[in-house]
């Protein structure tokens, strides 16, 4: 038994140490909640990201590709009829060949992983996610349930005060929430924009 | 196994996640790999550190600077964030960083070129969007892009552009901070705290957890606390650039290719191709080339002619 709540105790002393670790700040971004999180959106997508791929652009820098195959559809600006079954999404940065550029706060995506992504752009062109990192809920199984997380990498997240001051911000979403029950919140917040923007 | 066993054991054991609690929690570096952060997931360090392979850094700010500020106030502002690091000594020895404040340029926009000179160019930026119209996130109030070799992580050039459509921005008094404002009018951000954050990024640090660093995200508006570095900052710089004194003031600036302060002497940006063809199977473009230049023979001829050219030059070529 004593044995039993040592461990126990152990247990409990590395969680505090892994709770206690860090969360990465980079780029300097006006946090945007939910609402705003849609309102910039042109389109918002459940998907997965099958291809990947990097470019350099004639100036040099480097930018990268990624195809995601849309599972469910929550905001498109093109009719239904019109959907395509994936989406291009680029963010800055990438790797080609032995050159490399980073840019703090611009999401990356791993080929496999499925995501809730906030776009916005043209569909003639690549999208792009909204406020960078920002516009990425990251999809992960925790104990049987689908959850999502925002994805903050290399984000200072800050909102301007009443007073104009600028105050740091949790974002769109600082705790993880389950799938379903956060595509609920978008939808809604979906529906009540279309409404206000038709009356 | 007795009970005490078992509670020394779990001293020790805590002893060791607090110590590596410890470690996560302070500064992060900035790697090859980058990272997939979830929620609040410590920093991922996969890949090579990003450094710069000699640390004599020259900068040069866009002769059209910002909206809101005079450019010799903009230079004052940039000067000062930077010497902040620079000024930082490790065990009473000045860190192996030196920074090279240059004329201004005329460039007012990342660019990397090869072969071709670079520079690496503070800019301000209204509208928020790159040389050929495409819109940065019209979130962020300013960006650091850094371009390094994937080999070794030896960091090539970097940029630092600065979204002049959300300011104004201001150099703020250091005891008041800055005049608040209102949400209609808002007051000024600091410029200096700002770019002393981004310089952070610059170098090839990432983020901090502890509460009063500047690579930590707290940035209030009239905040100016953010110009001075804490002890962890400190430690990054002097982790990162950990040969103290090992340059002085006459060390040759670090450029690859050679200066050119003018990276839009070179026309209109050819902005053609790049519309990628999602339902074909494959992306599609015409800028795209992955894989297909020889960078690592160009990077290693370019690092020899570098080092061969090295000469003595003034600390700062405005003074």
């Amino acid at each position: 038994m004593l044995r039993f709540r040592v461990l126990l105790g152990l247990s409990g002393a590395l969680l505090v140490a892994l709770i206690t670790a860090s969360s990465a700040h980079g780029s300097i971004v006006q946090a945007l909640d939910l609402s705003e999180l849609v309102a910039q959106s042109d389109r918002i997508v459940v998907g997965r990201v099958v291809l990947s791929e990097a470019f350099q652009r004639r100036d040099g820098t480097i930018a990268t590709w990624y195809r995601i195959e849309v599972e469910r559809e929550l905001r498109s600006d093109a009719p239904t009829r019109d959907q395509e079954p994936e989406v291009i999404v680029q963010v800055l940065g990438g790797q080609v060949g032995n050159l490399g550029m980073r840019v703090e706060g611009e999401p990356r995506f791993t080929v496999g992983e499925r995501a809730v992504i906030f776009m916005e752009g043209d569909r003639q062109l690549a999208f792009r996610p909204v406020g960078m990192a920002q516009g990425v809920m990251r999809i992960r199984m925790e104990a049987g349930d689908e959850t999502v997380f925002q994805s903050r990498q290399g984000l200072l997240l800050v909102r301007r005060g009443p007073d104009g001051l600028l105050k740091q911000s949790p974002g769109a979403l600082p705790q993880k929430e389950r799938l379903e029950a956060f595509l609920e919140r978008v939808r809604t917040i979906v529906r009540e924009q279309a409404g206000a923007a038709g009356e | 196994m007795s009970s005490r066993v078992l509670l020394a054991l779990a001293i020790g054991v805590m002893s060791v996640a607090a110590l590596t609690a410890n470690h996560a929690s302070a500064f992060c570096r900035m790697t090859t790999m980058g990272e997939t952060q979830i929620g609040e997931q410590a920093c991922v360090e996969d890949g090579d550190f990003l450094e710069w392979p000699i640390a004599c850094l020259p900068y040069a700010i866009d002769e059209r600077g910002s909206s809101s500020m005079a450019f010799d106030e903009v230079e004052q502002a940039i000067d000062l964030a930077f010497a902040t690091w620079e000024d930082v000594t490790c065990d009473g020895e000045p860190v192996d960083l030196i920074f090279k404040p240059r004329l201004s340029s005329t460039c007012k926009r990342t660019e990397f070129r090869n072969p071709g000179g670079n520079v690496n160019t503070i800019a301000f930026l209204d509208p928020w969007e790159d040389q050929c119209g495409r819109a940065f996130s019209r979130n962020a109030l300013a960006v650091t892009i850094v371009m390094f070799d994937s080999s070794n992580g030896r960091i090539l050039d970097a940029d630092m552009l600065i979204n002049d459509a959300l300011g104004p921005f201001a150099q703020c008094d250091p005891d008041l901070g800055c005049e608040p404002g209102t949400q209609s009018n808002p007051g000024p951000v600091d410029l200096q705290s700002i770019v002393t954050h981004e310089a952070g990024h610059f170098i090839g640090i990432g983020h901090s957890d502890v509460a009063d660093a500047t690579m930590f995200p707290t940035s209030p508006r009239t905040e100016v606390s953010k110009r001075d570095l804490a002890q962890d900052d400190i430690k990054a710089v002097c982790t990162i650039y950990d040969l103290p004194g090992n340059l002085d003031d006459n060390c040759e600036p670090y450029v690859i290719n050679g200066f050119d302060l003018n990276c839009e002497d070179d026309g209109p940006p050819n902005c053609e191709g790049g519309v990628p063809v999602p339902s074909s199977g494959g992306c599609s473009a015409v800028e795209a080339s992955p894989g297909k230049t020889p960078w690592s023979a160009l990077l290693i001829a370019m690092l020899t002619l570098t080092v061969l050219r090295r000469r003595s030059a003034p600390r700062d070529e405005r003074s």
